[in-house]
């Protein structure tokens, strides 16, 4: 469970969120919908360890982890422009975490192999990601996430720069990938259309606060 | 207008290129005789040797400590930033004589650090580990702004995602922001190295010309000018001169065909 208590950021005088607090339930899909430029990415970014809060506190099962630095925190993020590392192979990129973590190599390559198979990418497992399309890049991006076994998945628009109907795939893939795992998501856009197709919860931010919204 | 512009700009671009080999034709032109006879006498080897030995070692150094400061300046704000950037970019600005008298007395016998060292049998001046350190502290921050604006240049979103999969800042130094400034860390160490090749001033100052010993090849060639032996300064400055353009061009080279690579 991932609780944000009257979270709080100001840059300077001009306040970007104000007293957010908000509780996602364990395995939960949850989409926060706001317009550009609404803090969205910033909520993020405070949930995983970039930001600090000014105010409030961040509790993940209940700890305070409000100033726990991001590579000790249970969460990961899928950034909108997927983020992977270029001089690293898709293979590489998907076993970065497990890796930093010092994990023994056979286990590395079992589960590398199984995320690989999952985004059904086998053939480039060896290439880089600049000979791959935006939407493969992506699913790269969401193995790589779920490589570092986080109990929290952050997704900051991740599929805005794709057409429709990669999107639609996507979607898919990652609904799949969301049944099998089970983990904790909190899944940042502005489309209505993925936050329906996607979200157990939506929320939307507003003015600095986030509140419930229903959709269906 | 824009045409007279572009003439201007060509005219003054040909008018350098012009200018620098102009000034550089009478290094480059050496009668084989000559170099075969500042060669032969058997004095010009062990100068090179000391020159290559030296450079090398001041530009590994640089690559040891230059590169965590580096990342420091460009990962990292803290107090008095400006001060410790200005600091490290001063050798850059200072005269070299400045700079050897500095060391000279920082590490002379009765300086605070070369007394320490030589209570333990550790003597700087007039020695090749003298050369290496004038050369290193002179040297050095033509590597740190390389490496610098090369880790400037890294997304901030990828060492964000480093530590997102739980890698610590040192496992993501090594594995993301090293192999990421390699072209940074190249043309900081060629840079680095070029620049120690050719210290002059406060190689002079801390470790002197004593033949076969502390003689680099610049010292040489001041040596041999001063004593009139223009033949062998001239064939001790072609080595320096052809080292140099080597070097740059095999940089470019090495830079041009990893730009092509990635276009394609």
């Amino acid at each position: 469970m991932i609780t944000l208590d009257n979270v709080g950021k100001r840059f300077g005088d001009r306040v970007v969120l104000r007293d957010i607090s908000l509780t996602l339930a364990r395995g939960e899909f949850s989409i926060l919908l706001g317009p550009s430029g609404s803090g969205k990415t910033l909520l993020l970014a405070i949930l995983a360890g970039l930001e600090t809060p000014s105010t409030g506190r961040v509790l993940i099962d209940e700890f305070d982890v409000t100033h726990v630095a991001p590579e000790r925190r249970p969460v990961t993020m899928v950034f909108q422009r997927h983020a992977l590392f270029p001089h690293l192979t898709v293979f590489e990129n998907i076993a970065f975490s497990l890796r930093a973590r010092h994990l023994p190599g056979s286990r590395v390559r079992e589960r590398v192999e199984e995320l690989i198979a999952w985004i059904d990418l086998q053939e480039y497992a060896y290439a880089r990601p600049d000979v791959l399309s935006g939407g493969q890049c992506q699913r790269v991006a969401f193995a790589r996430a779920l490589a570092s076994d986080a109990e929290v998945v952050l997704f900051d628009e991740p599929l805005s720069s794709l057409d429709k109907e990669l999107k639609v795939s996507l979607m898919a893939d990652l609904k799949r990938l969301h049944r099998m795992q089970r983990f904790t998501a909190l899944y940042v856009t502005h489309d209505l259309d993925e936050a329906s197709a996607l979200g157990e919860q939506v929320y939307q931010i507003e003015a600095g606060r986030v509140i419930p919204c229903a959709l269906r | 207008m824009t045409k007279a512009f572009n003439v201007l700009c060509v005219g003054l671009t040909a008018l350098m290129a012009l200018f620098v080999a102009g000034a550089l034709c009478n290094v480059f032109v050496v009668s084989p005789m000559t170099l075969k006879k500042a060669l032969a006498d058997g004095s010009l080897l062990p100068v090179l040797g000391i020159s290559l030995q030296t450079s090398l070692c001041a530009a590994v150094l640089a690559v040891l400590f230059g590169t965590p400061v580096a990342y420091v300046l460009a990962r990292r704000d803290f107090f008095a930033k400006t001060a410790v950037e200005t600091l490290l970019d001063l050798p850059v600005a200072l005269p070299p004589m400045v700079a050897g008298l500095a060391l000279l007395l920082l590490v002379s016998p009765t300086g605070p650090i070369g007394g320490t060292l030589n209570k333990i049998g550790i003597g700087l001046i007039f020695t090749k580990a003298g050369i290496v350190l004038a050369q290193f502290f002179v040297a050095l921050p033509f590597y740190i702004r390389a490496v610098r604006s090369a880790i400037t240049a890294i997304p901030p979103s990828l060492p964000a995602a480093a530590a997102l999969l739980r890698a610590s800042e040192a496992y993501t130094f090594f594995h993301v922001i090293i192999p990421l400034s390699r072209e940074g860390m190249v043309s900081g160490f060629v840079m680095c190295w070029t620049r120690a090749m050719g210290e002059f001033g406060a190689t002079a100052m801390v470790a002197g010309c004593i033949p076969g010993v502390t003689e680099t090849l610049p010292v040489a060639i001041y040596t041999r000018a001063t004593a009139g032996d223009l033949a062998s300064a001239g064939a001790a400055a072609f080595c320096l001169a052809v080292i140099s353009f080597f070097t740059l061009t095999l940089l470019r080279l090495v830079f041009k065909s990893e730009t092509s690579r990635r276009k394609a």
